[in-house]
């Protein structure tokens, strides 16, 4: 289903919709400011539906990175209704409410549907449009420059999971460079440390049928990760406890019961938890002595942290503390002790996130139905045969090596370490182009006025997406990606309970001359090669289409392309997942000891506490910590302009406890100043008792800073603004909760 | 809506075609159709809807596929979802209250309107003909709910109408179809062995303003439907958050 280019002219759906009079009076070369790239109808019209008519097309969702099933109604070449998928396993049928705006993000009038290249200032928001051709060729040009001049080494790769980034990081690789930074550093990386290092991975949970459920943080209410929502619902009409340890009630915890814990003491809870089960001998036995290492150090190590020191530290009741521990005790082994996924919190973050799979080996909460377990693996997709010539690469610019982060995942880089290189100008080498796919560091990254200055040190910003980010706002050129559903990814196999593959696909043609990543890169690596030689040219290297590339991931399944593309789903047969096999000896933990490890000999080795060591934490008088999460209708920072989302939360508030309001005079929804060491923002006020009066929180993905975003742009304050550029000290990942701020009466 | 009016007279037609029919009708849609239409080929249902709020999060997965399926305008809701929160820290409660036309068996709207323009189906749906109406607003002073708004498209009145265009193709409502938590059950409420039917024999379940005498058709599970004025002493806090942007209180 490639696009037609004879067909990229007329839209489909243009004259339907009326709204996409996009270049109308926009003369190419002409600079314009942003406004005349614009929609003339901000809230466009979108026909009555007729489910009698048109086709009904599947393909997976990419409005967050769950990558549901959906059913999209099409008539006459244009979406007009996308529903849930009953077939797929992790969604059953169901969307959220950004899976439903994805229609609105199709025909969204900020959605920028050719290239722009900069002719103001960086972030002025004067733009020219260009033809693709123009396009290639400048951004190849200024590749090669840097290349010319710093090596491909001089180039940082910037790109988010999704199903596509396999080819924007196979084109840097390419290119010579070793400098990447992706998500994980931005989100998950200190869980990701914490379990590996504990029990070699991160298990699933079953929520469905646990008896206790234990959550730090984790909002799976709001922040989705199916299907673990579902699953907590069906878990609580069973008949579980959910128990929610926040300095925020949530909505999840508005479930269950919850805990407002004194924020960074989260340690001190497990530790006091784990030294009840043993003090009084409530826990696994048998799990215990067959499947972990260390007991008796840490029995020597929780020695101290009783309840009562712990209510000290948390300000939860220590009788509490002792009643969560036998009640987890009864309730064992059909506890959850919820890993969590944005682990982004403190510097302590990977420490504290060992603990948890250590309460849970206590429990012996694991390989057991309503416990954590390992899933039942992926569908084993085909490989793709790249036929590359290998291509030598310099070591990393930043230094995130095995040296200074040994148990960090290095090809993921290290957002925080790699900005402060820059700045510093500490690195092994200048890094001077920057190549962003579908990543917004300026709103992602905490302190975004640090981030700011990075991008000022760059010669060149590229930017590939599909609406004017925060970050595509401040690039020297913005190339236009196809959304989801006007393109075909590679299929997909997710870790689950089944086992199955997912097709995204076509559903419209291409909004304007929107492109699909490989095509971009095809066209850039064309130019590319006219400009030097490389070991293999790119007209070789990206010699394939996207059919060809998913037929290689079917080649050896029962399913063939044609087939995956009209039902949209293929379970593979046979049995999901068996439990057991840990219990019973037959697998080992990947683990240096082949155990869970309550003394972890790879923290151990590379010089961290092997057993999680309480830090004391301190406040700032006169201040609160700021937190931040989401609402269950924004993903990230990536749709608080989508219209029908933006409708229901216009603009963000900060929380403010009623107590605090009081000492500092401020009424529920009067603008306020919230003012941290290194950013000051004005929003709104939302006092409410369900925050503490030490914390405030904000959401993110407001306070844009990028006026293409016409129905966002001046809405709410950024949180990323306000945030110091903390992270934690084993993974790197950033810590966002760690920043005190000043709420400002106005 | 500007095609409302021969949208709605098609509807009327196919639907009769449904309940007159088959089980063609039913087995060639694209949606399995549920428990409750198929049971609508062998008896004259009447159509309702029970909300289970303790699955709800409030995440108005049903507001935005209501916009999406119906086109409302702008600053228009037939569906929303309210935020009701309650307590002084730490004791805070939170609740969701999903909300629609009631589909009343007596419905004011009905009783209201001089032209016509709206009436009670015999499936228990309160449509209204926008060709008929003539913009006067009656109904939507009437309604107890403010489930109504005017249509600045079509000029007529406008509110939630279970999805007919959906019904009509075997479909489930798009609140009902998009829930992932399954909090929303659709279905016929004249058929006993129907799950909204079952759900409502063997729950507690309450409508929204009894006193009123409406005899709503959607009913609630773990309903909190306080509303600030319901809590007139001081020191107590409640608030509710009704996300009806461009709504305003009467």
């Amino acid at each position: 289903m490639k696009p037609d280019p004879g067909k990229l002219e007329t839209p489909a759906g243009l004259s339907r919709r009326g709204f996409l009079t996009l270049c109308a009076g926009a003369g190419a070369g002409a600079a314009l400011p942003w406004r005349s790239f614009q929609a003339a109808s901000r809230e466009p019209q979108v026909p009555a539906h007729s489910w009698s008519r048109g086709e009904v097309i599947p393909s997976t969702c990419n409005m967050c990175v769950n990558r549901c099933g959906i059913k999209c109604h099409v008539v006459d070449g244009v979406l007009e209704k996308i529903d849930g998928d009953s077939r797929n396993p992790k969604t059953a049928g169901g969307t959220c409410a950004k899976g439903q705006a994805g229609v609105m993000a199709l025909y969204d009038p900020d959605r920028i549907t050719h290239p722009l290249i900069r002719v103001g200032e960086r972030g002025a928001g004067k733009w020219r449009r260009a033809s693709w051709e123009e396009a290639f060729e400048y951004t190849a040009d200024k590749i090669d420059r840097i290349i010319e001049k710093y090596g491909p080494e001089g180039l940082l790769f910037s790109s988010c999971t999704d199903l596509t980034e396999v080819f924007f990081i196979k084109f840097g690789k390419y290119l010579g460079t070793p400098n990447f930074a992706r998500h994980a550093t931005l989100c998950l990386a200190s869980r990701n440390v914490g379990y590996f290092a504990t029990m070699g991975s991160v298990p699933d949970v079953d929520l469905a049928n646990a008896k206790y459920i234990l959550m730090f943080g984790a909002n799976r209410m709001e922040a989705f990760e199916l299907p673990h929502n579902r699953d907590l619902i069906t878990g609580l009409q069973n008949g579980a406890r959910l128990v929610v340890i926040d300095p925020r009630m949530t909505v999840t915890a508005s479930k269950g019961k919850w805990l407002p814990i004194r924020p960074r003491t989260d340690m001190a809870l497990t530790l006091a938890l784990m030294h009840v089960l043993i003090e009084e001998d409530l826990y696994d036995k048998a799990f215990v002595a067959n499947l972990t290492t260390g007991f008796e150090e840490l029995k020597a190590h929780v020695a101290g942290y009783t309840p009562e020191w712990a209510e000290q530290e948390t300000e939860i009741p220590a009788r509490t503390i002792i009643k969560m521990a036998r009640e987890m005790a009864a309730a064992a082994p059909a506890v959850v002790i919820y890993p969590g996924r944005r682990s982004s919190w403190y510097t302590n973050d990977a420490q504290f996130r060992r603990t948890l799979p250590m309460l849970m080996a206590l429990l012996g909460a694991f390989d057991t139905g309503g416990a954590s377990f390992f899933n039942a693996g992926k569908v084993k997709l085909g490989g793709f045969d790249w036929e590359l010539e290998p291509v030598e690469v310099a070591p990393r610019f930043d230094g995130f090596d095995e040296e200074r982060f040994p148990l960090a995942h290095h090809e993921d880089g290290g957002y925080i370490n790699l900005r402060d290189t820059i700045l510093n100008d500490t690195g092994n080498y200048p890094v001077k182009g920057w190549m962003l796919y579908k990543q917004n560091p300026l709103a992602a990254v905490a302190d975004s006025a640090k981030t700011l200055r990075m991008m000022q040190t760059m010669d060149f910003i590229c930017a590939i997406d599909v609406q004017p980010s925060q970050t595509a706002w401040m690039a020297d050129i913005i190339l236009p990606e196809t959304l989801y559903l006007e393109r075909l990814d590679p299929v997909w196999t997710p870790a689950g309970t089944t086992r199955y593959i997912g097709i995204r696909q076509p559903v419209v043609k291409p909004q304007g001359e929107a492109k699909t990543l490989l095509e971009i890169l095809q066209g850039l690596g064309a130019a590319l090669d006219q400009r030097r030689e490389f070991e293999t040219p790119f007209a070789e290297v990206f010699n394939f289409t996207m059919e060809d590339y998913l037929d290689a991931q079917l080649k050896k399944l029962p399913i063939d392309r044609a087939t995956l593309m009209k039902d949209g789903i293929w379970v593979a047969p046979g049995p999901g997942l068996k439990l057991g096999e840990y219990r019973n000896g037959n697998k080992d933990f990947k683990t240096p000891s082949g155990k869970i490890e309550f003394v972890s000999e790879r923290f151990r080795r590379n010089g961290y506490d092997p057993l999680p060591v309480y830090e004391p934490v301190t406040g700032e008088p006169g201040k609160q910590r700021l937190v931040t999460g989401r609402y269950a209708y924004f993903t990230h920072a990536s749709n608080q302009n989508n219209i029908w989302l933006n409708a229901i939360h216009p603009e963000n508030e900060v929380w403010i406890n009623p107590d605090l309001a009081k000492e500092k005079d401020i009424e529920d929804d009067e603008y306020v100043i919230v003012r941290s060491r290194v950013g000051e923002v004005r929003i709104r006020a939302y006092v409410t008792p369900r925050i503490r009066k030490d914390t405030v929180f904000i959401t993110h993905g407001f306070g844009t800073n990028s006026a293409g975003q016409t129905t966002l742009y001046g809405k709410g304050g950024a949180d990323q603004a306000l945030m110091e550029d903390h992270a934690d000290t084993i993974s790197n990942n950033q810590a966002l909760h760690e920043t005190f701020v000043e709420i400002v009466k106005l | 809506m500007t095609n409302n009016a021969s949208k709605l007279e098609r509807d009327r037609r196919d639907f009769i075609k449904v309940l007159g029919a088959t089980s063609a009708a039913v087995a060639g849609a694209t949606t399995l159709p549920g428990k409750a239409l198929a049971s609508a080929t062998i008896r004259k249902p009447r159509y309702g809807m029970l909300i289970d709020t303790r699955k709800c999060v409030g995440c108005h997965a049903c507001s935005v596929s209501c916009r999406s399926e119906n086109n409302v305008p702008m600053r228009k809701h037939r569906s929303w979802v309210e935020y009701i929160e309650k307590g002084t820290f730490p004791d805070v409660s939170l609740n969701f209250l999903p909300r629609l036309c009631n589909q009343c068996s007596e419905p004011p709207c009905v009783a209201a309107c001089e032209d016509n323009a709206t009436y009670l189906r015999d499936d228990g749906i309160v449509v209204i003909d926008p060709d008929i109406c003539t913009g006067c607003r009656r109904c939507v002073r009437a309604c107890p709910y403010n489930a109504r708004f005017m249509n600045p498209e079509s000029g007529a009145a406008d509110k939630c109408d279970f999805c007919i265009d959906r019904l009509t193709q075997g479909m489930e409502p798009a609140c009902v179809a998009s829930c992932f938590n399954k909090a929303r059950i659709f279905g016929d409420l004249n058929d006993p062995d129907s799950d909204i039917s079952r759900m409502i024999a063997s729950n507690t379940v309450s409508v929204l303003r009894p006193e009123k005498g409406t005899k709503p058709n959607v009913f609630y599970i773990g309903i909190d439907n306080a509303d600030e004025s319901d809590n007139p002493s001081p020191g107590q806090y409640i608030r509710v958050t009704r996300h009806r942007r461009g709504y305003r209180k009467r």
